[in-house]
């Protein structure tokens, strides 16, 4: 997932929360052996190996993320869309110097004509992809993090873990129960104008910009990255990390009034923030489970 | 799965004018398809419902259509509760879950058992399910020592049911198009010269008992454990495991003898537990000595066990190319600079290899003419489609490895990776084991000693 996951266990004693963490760091291999799109004998690289007439039978993890990233991709109008491989693939083709920029703008217009053209059908009863008409690849950049945060969760409480905090690269954040000291976990939103500390517990925050990585994000409803974004930054708040991951890539394409209405209509997102010109502020926190210092 | 997709719903697929959908969640089809009979079905119980046990229950079977899980074994009440009772609500199946291995294939009409517990145990369960008319999937390695290897090798042989060992590579896909197409057919690399690998790690994962697991002491000395810790981290312990030359070594190795078409004379190996202490070596380095088909050939092999650098792969050096092959990241051709581009062309036409990250289509001219600028960066090859195999299985090894040996049970396949081949590697691994015991030794092998 090129990232770092930094996991912190409170009240377990040194043993079981080394054991807990050996569980956790396993399965993140796990599920990058799966979802990662760089293996070759994953899930996800077999799927965008596939050709028309193809189908394949996936791993019920793969399954899983997919019919999420299907179900938040129509709740966004597509603004959040897992099929950008190849634009992905483009950019960095061209980085590295084997396309030039000129190539590049005329392959990121064919790629988006083979993606229009393409239909994959996911299997709702039964772990199964079907490929009816290929040009589309998958990338899980914009949520296999959430997802594989998500599946920690799973494990964690199985073995009984209460109080504990994922942070994943610093971009999405969980935090479960209480912290070492207080009854909540501190975390500070940030800006390069502002600094906004906060109380939170039992959720996830997921942050999405370009600050770090330049120009990454492709709009999946263009397949082009050189849009004007209207935000620095963007945090969106929800108990599942897979979905605040996720929403926190498709909100920083979306104008203010399009997060408003998410706030409103969206029961597993409980809030989001937006940074602009340096400036922080939060957009309808009517479920509020954060105290801002 | 290709080589036994149904024409009519490939061509229904294809010919289908759902275009343009991008991706949806629906099934194209209004029932299932893939119907195989119950009686076509091979009835398989998994024993022993670990990490890799888990793995097979959950994500091998499950992708196996002819493949029917009946029963899971594991002397561990808690793991093999969760395995009948996860997955019998995933599936909605009634698998039903044992102690007693010995109860289970008495009660249960199986055709086939799935193996994935301590080395320790193999041999005993393995033959004596064979004679028992149960085809039998062996995790590696075979066991922890080469008598019992060797009786496993001789139950197949002599029972004639089937008995594959688990070195999923052997049904890799990319690896079998490696060995068959651009090795033994193309001979694109010429004569290989080095093997090289390693399987470095950054810790040894040892584990802690779940609390929910209430062991009964008394109960695990039945089965041949002396503590706890034994059950969890039976790897550690020379009387139960073979340490990271059986591990972990040994599936690399393995590719080194199928890659070279042989076998070593010779083998140097030294190691020792300097870093963790525990019973088992965590360093180990090892030289063998090759006479191929095509000349000499050296495998130099290493086992790190507190670092994760250089990661996992194996490294194959010809003299008109080399190739990095790996399950992970780590996949890379290079034509040697001797061998002219164009040479290379016809693997490229005939769809086997690509360069420039696949993206050729999208250059307006050819390589190498983007226009002037910047250094541009060293060009290598990635396999792109596997064309011309016998068969493509397009399934995660650990799961082709398993399809295929199901497969066989219903005579539509023969095994990939017998006991008679595997134990021809467990050979030199367990010289290599004789080796690091001797404190670093020089080992020659008789050609006979491979022989069953």
């Amino acid at each position: 997932m090129a990232t770092q996951f930094y996991l912190e266990i409170v009240d377990l004693d040194r043993e079981d929360a080394e054991n807990a963490a050996t569980l956790c760091f396993r399965k993140i291999d796990e599920l990058e052996l799966l979802l990662s799109r760089f293996v070759p004998d994953s899930d996800i690289s077999r799927i965008n190996r596939m050709e028309s007439g193809d189908e394949l039978m996936l791993d019920y993890e793969t399954w899983q993320v997919l019919k999420t990233s299907v179900t938040i991709q129509q709740e966004t109008q597509g603004a959040f869309n897992i099929g950008v491989a190849e634009y992905m693939n483009i950019f960095r083709a061209t980085k590295q110097g084997i396309l030039s920029s000129f190539e590049m703008t005329h392959a990121l217009s064919t790629a988006f004509e083979e993606v229009q053209k393409s239909s994959i059908y996911l299997d709702p009863e039964s772990p199964k992809i079907y490929c009816l008409h290929q040009g589309m690849k998958f990338d899980l950049g914009a949520i296999g993090k959430g997802f594989a945060i998500d599946q920690l969760t799973i494990l964690l409480e199985e073995l009984g873990v209460q109080n504990y905090a994922i942070n994943v690269g610093n971009s999405t954040v969980l935090v479960q129960g209480k912290s070492p000291n207080q009854e909540y976990w501190g975390f500070t939103l940030s800006s390069s104008k502002e600094e906004v500390p906060l109380e939170l517990k039992d959720v996830t925050i997921s942050a999405s910009g370009t600050f770090y990585q330049g120009q990454h994000i492709f709009d999946p409803r263009t397949g082009q990255n050189d849009f004007e974004s209207l935000y620095d930054r963007v945090w969106v708040a929800s108990k599942s990390a897979a979905i605040s991951d996720a929403y926190s890539t498709a909100c920083f394409l979306l104008d203010v009034e399009s997060l408003k209405e998410i706030v409103q209509t969206h029961s597993k997102i409980d809030w989001i923030a937006i940074s602009q010109q340096g400036k922080i502020e939060f957009i309808g926190q009517n479920h509020v489970p954060l105290k801002q210092l | 799965m290709k080589s036994t997709y149904n024409t009519n719903r490939r061509n229904f697929l294809k010919s289908s004018v759902l275009a343009g959908t991008g991706l949806v969640l629906a099934n194209p089809f209004s029932g299932s398809a893939m119907n195989i009979s119950a009686n076509d079905k091979v009835n398989v119980a998994v024993v022993g419902c670990g990490g890799r046990g888990s793995g097979m229950i959950f994500s091998n079977i499950p992708k196996i259509p002819s493949a029917n899980l009946v029963a899971v074994c594991d002397i561990v009440e808690s793991r093999r509760e969760r395995a009948k009772n996860e997955f019998n609500k995933r599936y909605n199946t009634k698998v039903k879950a044992y102690e007693n291995f010995y109860e289970m294939i008495e009660k249960e009409n199986l055709d086939a058992i799935a193996m994935a517990t301590p080395d320790f145990w193999h041999m005993k369960h393995a033959v004596d399910a064979l004679k028992a008319g149960i085809h039998v999937y062996c995790e590696k390695a075979m066991s922890n020592n080469i008598e019992d290897a060797k009786k496993m090798a001789l139950a197949q042989k002599e029972t004639g049911k089937l008995l594959q060992i688990g070195r999923q590579r052997r049904s890799n896909d990319r690896y079998r198009f490696t060995h068959q197409i651009l090795l033994e057919r193309e001979k694109m690399f010429g004569r290989l010269t080095h093997a090289i690998g390693q399987w470095n790690r950054s810790k040894i994962w040892s584990m802690k008992p779940n609390k929910r697991d209430k062991l009964d002491l008394k109960k695990l000395k039945q089965y041949g454990f002396d503590t706890i810790d034994q059950v969890y981290n039976w790897r550690n312990y020379t009387k139960l495991g073979g340490g990271v030359v059986s591990d972990l070594g040994s599936h690399q190795i393995d590719i080194f003898n199928w890659f070279l078409g042989s076998y070593p004379h010779t083998v140097y190996a030294t190691g020792n537990n300097s870093y963790f202490g525990l019973e088992q070596a965590d360093t180990m380095a090892t030289i063998l000595e090759y006479d191929t088909p095509n000349g000499p050939a050296i495998g130099i092999y290493e086992n790190i066990s507190n670092s994760r650098a250089i990661g996992v792969y194996e490294r194959f050096i010809g003299d008109d190319g080399a190739f990095i092959i790996s399950e992970g990241k780590d996949n890379k051709i290079y034509r040697e600079s001797k061998v002219e581009a164009k040479a290379w062309q016809k693997y490229i036409d005939k769809g086997y290899i690509s360069n420039l990250a696949s993206m050729q289509k999208y250059k307006a001219k050819e390589s190498g003419d983007s226009g002037i600028k910047e250094t541009a960066p060293q060009i290598s090859y990635d396999i792109n489609k596997m064309n011309d195999m016998d068969k493509v299985y397009n399934l995660a090894a650990h799961t082709a490895h398993l399809y295929n040996f199901i497969e066989s049970v219903r005579e539509r396949e023969t095994l990939n990776y017998d006991a008679i081949t595997s134990y021809k590697s467990e050979v030199c691994i367990y010289k290599i084991h004789e080796a690091i015991n001797a404190g670093g030794a020089r080992i020659k092998i008789d050609p006979k000693e491979y022989e069953i």
